[in-house]
This record gives C-alpha cells, sequence and structure tokens, in this order.
C-alpha cells in the first residue's frame, strides 16, 4: 500500500466575524509500486479490471474505425497478465466483442492474442446509446474485486436513448467504475462525456484526429496499470454548525466532489477519490463556520484520507479570528491559485456558451477574462487553446477579439480541456 | 481603586452587573466550564480529540504554555497566552547558577512561520549558553557581557533551526525578539533584540527606575534621528521592529548593558505585552510596588503574576511575559546615618514581611518592599543590606527620603554602534 501524505496550505487567520475557511490540501501517494506486476491486482487483495468499450455506430465508418482497432489493441496490449478484462462494441445496444462467451477474460499472451484478433471485426453500423453500453458493464463487472476502469471511445451523439436513461446509468454505475471519455473527431458533445467522466471519477478528452488514438489508448492503459489502491476516500470531518460550502479536487483537473459525499454522521462524510497510483493530487475545501471570537482557535475540517476503512494520512484546516490585518489579509497563494483556476475554467464554459448563442459582447468579455486568468497563473496549455478561439490583444489586461472563424476541433479542444490545472509554481 | 472589569473574551470594559459584553455578546457570568469539558461547548473531555480541539465544536482546548509559572532560586517568570491571540509565542527562561541568575524572555513575531517555536527555541539556547559561560567559576560582569554577545548568536542559531514552513504556509523566516539580563551580586547586565524590554525598578527611590535596554524599533530609530519621543511614538510604524532573530534578520552585534542595582528593587525582563500597557518605569513601579507594600506582603512569583494580570485587564491584547527578580541593596555605603535599626519603632502600617530566613535582613530593619530578597548571588550578607532606608520609611510611600545609592548613569562597555534599520528590513 503507497504512503499517503497530506499537506494543508491555508491562510488560517479570520478577521473578526469572518466564518468563510479556504484551504488547499495536496494528497500525494508514494511506494505504492504498481497494480502488481503479475496484474494480480491492488493491496486491498482484489484484482484489477479493465474494459474497453468502442462506439460502433454507423458514423464511426472509415478512417475512425480502423483508428478505433488500432487503439485497442495497443490498450490491449498494455494489460498486464492477471487482469480481468473485455472488450465491448456499443451502438444501440452493447455486446461483448472478447472474451467470446461474454463476461471476462483473464489477460495472458494468448487472451491478449485472441482479443486483438476480435478487435479486427468490430464493425460500424447503428445508432448510439451511451447508456445501455454503461448498463452491460456495470452488470459484467459490479462482483468482481478490485480496481474496476473503463475506456470508452464514442463519436457521436447519445441520440437512441433518452438523457434520463444515460442518467440513471451514470448513477447505476457510480462506486462501481471509473470510466475515461474520449471524443473522437467532432461530431459528439462535450457536456455529454464529461457527465459520464464526471459522475465515474474519470478524465474526458478530445482526439480529433483518428490518428492520434492509438497513442492516447496505450497511454491511458498504461496510466490505468498504474493505479494499486481502490476505493480510496476523502473522509471530511467539519465542526458542529459549520456547512461545506464545496470540496473539489483541483488538481490534476477539476472535479467537483461536493455533491458525491456519503454522511457518516453529523459532523463527518466520505467523498469518493476513485483509484490512486503513485501520484499527487490537489483538493481545495471551503468550509463555513460559527466564528470565533479573536484570539479564538478552531479545528476548522479534519481531512482524512481513507483507504479501506483504515485513516492513512490527515490534515488540520484551522480557522484563529485576530484584529491583525497583517495576518488575516493575507492570501495563500495555493488558494487564490486555485480559486482563479476554477474561474478560468467557467469563464471558459461561459464564453463558449454565449459564442453558442450568439452573445458575442459576452463571449468576449468572458473568453477576454479567460485569456488573462490563464496568462497570470501561467496555464500556457489552456492560454494556447484560447488562443486559436480569440485574437490576443493584451493578455495582461484579457483583450481579446473573437475570431471570425474557428475549428470545430479548436473550440471542443478548449471545452474540453478548460478543466485542466496547472499546479502553483514553487 | 476598584479595578476596572473587562470582558474576558474580547477585554472591552464592562460595569459590574453585565449580563452579556456590549462590544461581543459574550455572556459574561456563565458558570465556569466544568473541569475537563470544552469551554466553549460544554462538550465531554472524552470527545476531545488527539490534536486538542474538541470533538465537537473544534474549540482549541488548552495548550500547556497557555498559562506557565516559573520559580527559579528568587526569580519569577510567569507567561500568558492573554486575551486576543490564539497562542502564546512568547516564551522566558530563568537559570539561578552558582553566583549568577539569568533571565530571559523572548517574544516570537506573530506574522512569520512558527513564531511559537522560534522563542522557545531562542530562549533555551540563550541560556544554555550563558550558563555553560558562567558556570565554575566566579563570573565578573565583563564575562556576563561577553556571555550575553554569544548567547544572542546561540539563540539566533538555534531559530534558523526551527522549520521554516508552518501549516498556515507563512513564507516569512521564523523569527524572535529577546531581551536578558544576567545578575551577579548587584550588577545588572542586560542585552536585547527587537523590543522585549529589561527594566530596573528601584524600590526607594521613586525616580530611580529606568528602562535598561533600548529597543530596536522605528519609533527609537526616530528619535536617534532627533525625532521627540512623542512623535516618534505616534508614528504608525512606531512598534515595527528594526531588529530581531531570525534567518533574515539584519546583520548586527548584540548591544550589552552594565547597570547596578544599588538599592533595593526589582528586576523586570518582560515583552510588549506587558509594556504596551505599562510603558514608563514610574508606572511598572507603582504597579510592582502596590502589592509589594500591601498587609501580607507577597512572593515574587505573586507579583510577577499580578503583573500579568494587570496586563490582562487592561486589554491583554498580546502574548504577556514578566520575568522578575527582587534585588536586595548590598553593602553600599550610605552617606546619610541612619538610626540604628534597634531604636526605631517599626511602623504599625507596615508589619514584618515575609521573606525566606536567611536571605534577607530581619523584618524590622527591611523598611523596602517585601519579597526582595538578594539573588543568590556569592555576596548576600544579610547584615550589611539592613542600612540601607530609614526604617521610619514604608516602603514605596516615602521611599524617596530614604538615603539609597542613585543608579549610575548606563555605561555601555560594549557598545557597537549598529547600522542604521533600513526601511525594507523590518517586523510589525
Amino acid at each position: 500500500m503507497p504512503d499517503f501524505h497530506l499537506e494543508c496550505f491555508q491562510n488560517e487567520y479570520l478577521a473578526e466575524g469572518a466564518r468563510e475557511v479556504n484551504a488547499v490540501v495536496t494528497i500525494t501517494a508514494s511506494g505504492g509500486g504498481t497494480a502488481g506486476t503479475d496484474g494480480a491486482g491492488d493491496a486491498s487483495g482484489g484484482g484489477s479490471v479493465e474494459v474497453i468499450v468502442i462506439d460502433t455506430s454507423g458514423s464511426m465508418g472509415g478512417a475512425k474505425i480502423r483508428a478505433a482497432r488500432e487503439a485497442t489493441g495497443a490498450a490491449v496490449a498494455a494489460i498486464k497478465d492477471g487482469v480481468r478484462f473485455a472488450v465491448i462494441s456499443g451502438d444501440n445496444t452493447a455486446h461483448v466483442l472478447y472474451p467470446p462467451n461474454g463476461g471476462l477474460a483473464t489477460a495472458s499472451t494468448q487472451t491478449r492474442f485472441e482479443a486483438q484478433r476480435a478487435t479486427d471485426r468490430l464493425q460500424a453500423s447503428g445508432g448510439t446509446a451511451i447508456g445501455s453500453w454503461l448498463s452491460l458493464i456495470t452488470s459484467i463487472v459490479q462482483s468482481e474485486p478490485g480496481i474496476k476502469h473503463v475506456i470508452l471511445l464514442t463519436d457521436g451523439k447519445d441520440e437512441h436513448e433518452s438523457p434520463e436513461t444515460l442518467q440513471a446509468a451514470i448513477e447505476g454505475a457510480k462506486g462501481i467504475f471509473q470510466c475515461d471519455c474520449r471524443g473522437v473527431g467532432t461530431d459528439w458533445v462535450v457536456s455529454e462525456l464529461r457527465k459520464i467522466a464526471t459522475g465515474l471519477l474519470g478524465t474526458v478528452d478530445i482526439v480529433a484526429d483518428p490518428a492520434g488514438l492509438a497513442a492516447d489508448f496505450e497511454a491511458m492503459m498504461t496510466q490505468a496499470m498504474g493505479k494499486s489502491l481502490a476505493d480510496v476516500n476523502i473522509r471530511l470531518w467539519t465542526p458542529q454548525g459549520a456547512s461545506i460550502s464545496f470540496v473539489k479536487q483541483v488538481a490534476p483537473d477539476l472535479l467537483d466532489l461536493t455533491d458525491r459525499r456519503v454522511t457518516l454522521n453529523p459532523l463527518s462524510g466520505d467523498y469518493p477519490t476513485g483509484a490512486w497510483g503513485d501520484e499527487s493530487r490537489d483538493y481545495h475545501f471551503a468550509v463555513a463556520v460559527n466564528p470565533g471570537n479573536v484570539g479564538d482557535e478552531m479545528l476548522a475540517a479534519r481531512v482524512s484520507l481513507v483507504v479501506n476503512g483504515q485513516v492513512a494520512g490527515q490534515a488540520l484546516v484551522k480557522a484563529v479570528w485576530t484584529d491583525d490585518t497583517a495576518l488575516s489579509t493575507k492570501i495563500n497563494r495555493q488558494v487564490a491559485h486555485y480559486t482563479g483556476q476554477a474561474e478560468l475554467a467557467d469563464a471558459i464554459a461561459e464564453g463558449l456558451e454565449a459564442r453558442k448563442q450568439g452573445d458575442m459582447e459576452t463571449a468576449t468579455t468572458k473568453l477576454g477574462r479567460a485569456v488573462q486568468l490563464a496568462a497570470q497563473s501561467g496555464n500556457t496549455d489552456t492560454a494556447k487553446l484560447l488562443a486559436k478561439v480569440v485574437d490576443v490583444e493584451d493578455p495582461v489586461t484579457g483583450k481579446v477579439r473573437m475570431k471570425s472563424k474557428v475549428d470545430d476541433a479548436d473550440e471542443m479542444t478548449l471545452d474540453t480541456r478548460s478543466t485542466k490545472t496547472v499546479r502553483v509554481a514553487r | 481603586m476598584t479595578p476596572a472589569l473587562v470582558c474576558p473574551s474580547c477585554g472591552d470594559p464592562v460595569a459590574e452587573g453585565d449580563e452579556f459584553c456590549e462590544t461581543c455578546g459574550t455572556r459574561l457570568h456563565a458558570p465556569p466550564p466544568e473541569e475537563g469539558t470544552c469551554p466553549k461547548c460544554g462538550a465531554r473531555a472524552d470527545q476531545a480529540d488527539p490534536d486538542g480541539y474538541c470533538g465537537r465544536c473544534g474549540y482549541r482546548l488548552a495548550r500547556p504554555n497557555d498559562h506557565v509559572e516559573v520559580e527559579a532560586g528568587t526569580m519569577a517568570l510567569v507567561t500568558d497566552k492573554g486575551l486576543r491571540h490564539h497562542r502564546n509565542e512568547d516564551a522566558g527562561v530563568l537559570r539561578a547558577g552558582t553566583g549568577f541568575s539569568v533571565l530571559v524572555v523572548c517574544d516570537g513575531v506573530s506574522t512569520t512561520a512558527n513564531p511559537d517555536q522560534a522563542s522557545e527555541a531562542a530562549a533555551g539556547a540563550f541560556a544554555d549558553l550563558v550558563e555553560a559561560s558562567l558556570s565554575g567559576h566566579d563570573p565578573s560582569p565583563e564575562d556576563a557581557a561577553a556571555a550575553l554577545v554569544e548567547a544572542v548568536a546561540a539563540a539566533q542559531k538555534a531559530v534558523l533551526g526551527v522549520p521554516q514552513e508552518e501549516p498556515g504556509g507563512y513564507p516569512q523566516a521564523p523569527s524572535s525578539t529577546l531581551a536578558a539580563a544576567v545578575i551577579i551580586g548587584e550588577e545588572m547586565v542586560t542585552t536585547n533584540v527587537g523590543d522585549s524590554r529589561a527594566y530596573w525598578i528601584d524600590a526607594t527611590d521613586a525616580g530611580g527606575s529606568r528602562q535598561l535596554s533600548k529597543d530596536d524599533s522605528m519609533a527609537e530609530a526616530a528619535i536617534a534621528a532627533g525625532e521627540s519621543p512623542e512623535t516618534a511614538y505616534a508614528r504608525r510604524d512606531a512598534h515595527t521592529i528594526t531588529h530581531w532573530l531570525g534567518a533574515d534578520a539584519p546583520e548586527a552585534t548584540p548591544r550589552t548593558q552594565a547597570s547596578l542595582a544599588a538599592g533595593p528593587g526589582f528586576l523586570l525582563v518582560c515583552s510588549d505585552g506587558l509594556w504596551n500597557y505599562y510603558e514608563s518605569p514610574e508606572s511598572l513601579r507603582e504597579l510592582i510596588l502596590a502589592g509589594s507594600a500591601g498587609v501580607n506582603g507577597e512572593t515574587t512569583l505573586e507579583t510577577a503574576r499580578r503583573l500579568v494580570e494587570a496586563a490582562i485587564a487592561a486589554g491583554g491584547h498580546d502574548n504577556i511575559t514578566v520575568a522578575l527578580t527582587a534585588l536586595g541593596p548590598q553593602a553600599a555605603p550610605v552617606p546619610a546615618p541612619a538610626p540604628a535599626p534597634e531604636e526605631a519603632p517599626a511602623p504599625k502600617e507596615a508589619p514584618a514581611p515575609e521573606v525566606p530566613p536567611g536571605e534577607a535582613p530581619a523584618p524590622e530593619e527591611a523598611p523596602a518592599p517585601k519579597g526582595i530578597p538578594a539573588p543568590s548571588g556569592k555576596e548576600t550578607l544579610p547584615g550589611e543590606a539592613a542600612v540601607e532606608a530609614p526604617p521610619e520609611t514604608p516602603a514605596g510611600v516615602t521611599a524617596e527620603a530614604a538615603a539609597v545609592q542613585p543608579i549610575p548613569e548606563p555605561s555601555e562597555p560594549s557598545t557597537d554602534p549598529r547600522p542604521q534599520p533600513s526601511e525594507t528590513e523590518t517586523k510589525e
């Protein structure tokens, strides 16, 4: 089991009467190794499960389905011996392409070879009903122990089922498996895949050019193989009278966990964080507490990391009331930075939405603000993506002009990656 | 005079009989918290978490150094976190050696990382070095001055060892002030860095009390540059310190000050939590003697405690640390002939003080304030101390009339002019 180290960044000093406590907690896992070199799974004693689901709707024909075959083959090749896996073909319904009798196969030289052969039989025909894919996966993997991870590829809108069906499928899969979503081409809907990825603690990204798919799948599978610990929860204790404003993962990307709370008792609740390998993530906590008197100190939150029911590390978030403005007006760099990163993501989302609605004035203002925030925080990747959507006149003031013609792929890439954050330069 | 009532929570004045503080709304006559319960919400002690917080309301439960009282030889030290700070960032150490005594007070700078650890490390390292340096021989005041300079360097080094980061994430290097005194017989050798202070409080001569230390502050810098003390102390940055112990401290050779405790009195070393309310030597003298001249007298510890309580009653805005020792008169020649002690009727209003046997003059011969035994120095000769003041002089009342040796003007044996403070190198 990896060692977890939690580090808290905050300004605990509050002015008299203030009640909002903000803290960024960096959680770093190290020494966990990978998911067992034999693929026998994580330290919790379970195995691990990988499912690749490929959209085989009619629109996938041609270059996209060829790229999908190649990418699936590359991903299968990266699966470690002993990992239980399946390849699923999804259109109006879903069916297991490999193993031939359904269920899961155990990875070995033989089964990986067979799976790659089967992958070559992927054919594009039919519609898109992603909820039905998720439901099939849930039924296959839910009784399996260990880390359960899904790679989902689609190229189009989820148009052959109702949004409610998709939502119900996501709800049914929560806590069962994690799902990384990829959209190939530009005909899919960012908000749909984001909803799946957010609900299932995964990532979402665009692969605009099918030629890039194989490398992306292989990288995703390799990263998944590096996870050694399933079901890690953040347990948050807050004092009586406190209310939780939000709990967010803020690095490597934004993921709002506020509504994911599983209440344990009136003062404590758990938030899921999915599987962990050797990695580091940042979380932003905002808690409103009953204001104390000047000179009072309060534990505003206790952040514990719970692995298999055991506390693997913790950090204390404090509140100290002072009338010394030199203390209370200091702004913690990490908190300010991630507040800015969240605002950056919001500004992009709102700017792109306004642009879609034809409200160019709002779009220019929001995307200009985004350009400014990206420049200030050193988020150069996002700054580059923004520059493909707007002409930047001055990144310092955020003065921009809307481009008259924007490539769909560029707009979708900006939309998809707007939640990518950078860490504070130390 | 009845002491002014203040709210225990915010320090603002309240009237007797008020049920709530009008400033902060704290209930004034709430029943005292039951032993072992959270003073904020009343949760049982078994709900406290292992980190020292109430498991229900999160309130920080008492820390061991919130209030500390120490006695060593004839010295006493009381430190308290006060009313408006969440922790005690002051620290103090007393050491009673053979032939010398050491008193150290350090005040961690709040706006830096781990100031509580900085002050504790500084005070401990300072006292250790002085003790090691002066033990095993009959130290002279010159030895003491040299030891103080070395000890400041040791304290500086100790502060450098304090973790630079604390969870709050303050980038400023841990920092502390320091004020200290070594007493050898009637010689007091003091040093200071920052705005913690040392005072000589003359028990008999009302005009004889003086501040022995000199603040390293913007106010003092302004005075040195020609401003009047009134305007200098009215500056916004008057209390900003220009020297401190810490990684980012400006380089300076510490100044030492040798002074003679020629009469009965007190050496006081304190943090600004006290002198912010009692700044002048006269006000401190009045405060100290108010108790010593009382009917039953008090120990040095009781006096120190009373000073801390006075600062709290005045608002208790900062942490308060008081290190105090009573110094008895040494065999200084007394110019004015005094009546023979046995012929003088003892003043009825001033009954015999209670002093530890063998450390002080006989009661009827001691008109000086109570609780002023000689330090555990090498030349404590009870008989010699008795002739300092006329017996009809009740302590602290007509002490001006007492024929005592005035404290000499300060000589500064190892003064090293420090660089003028620069505007950029200051701390609030």
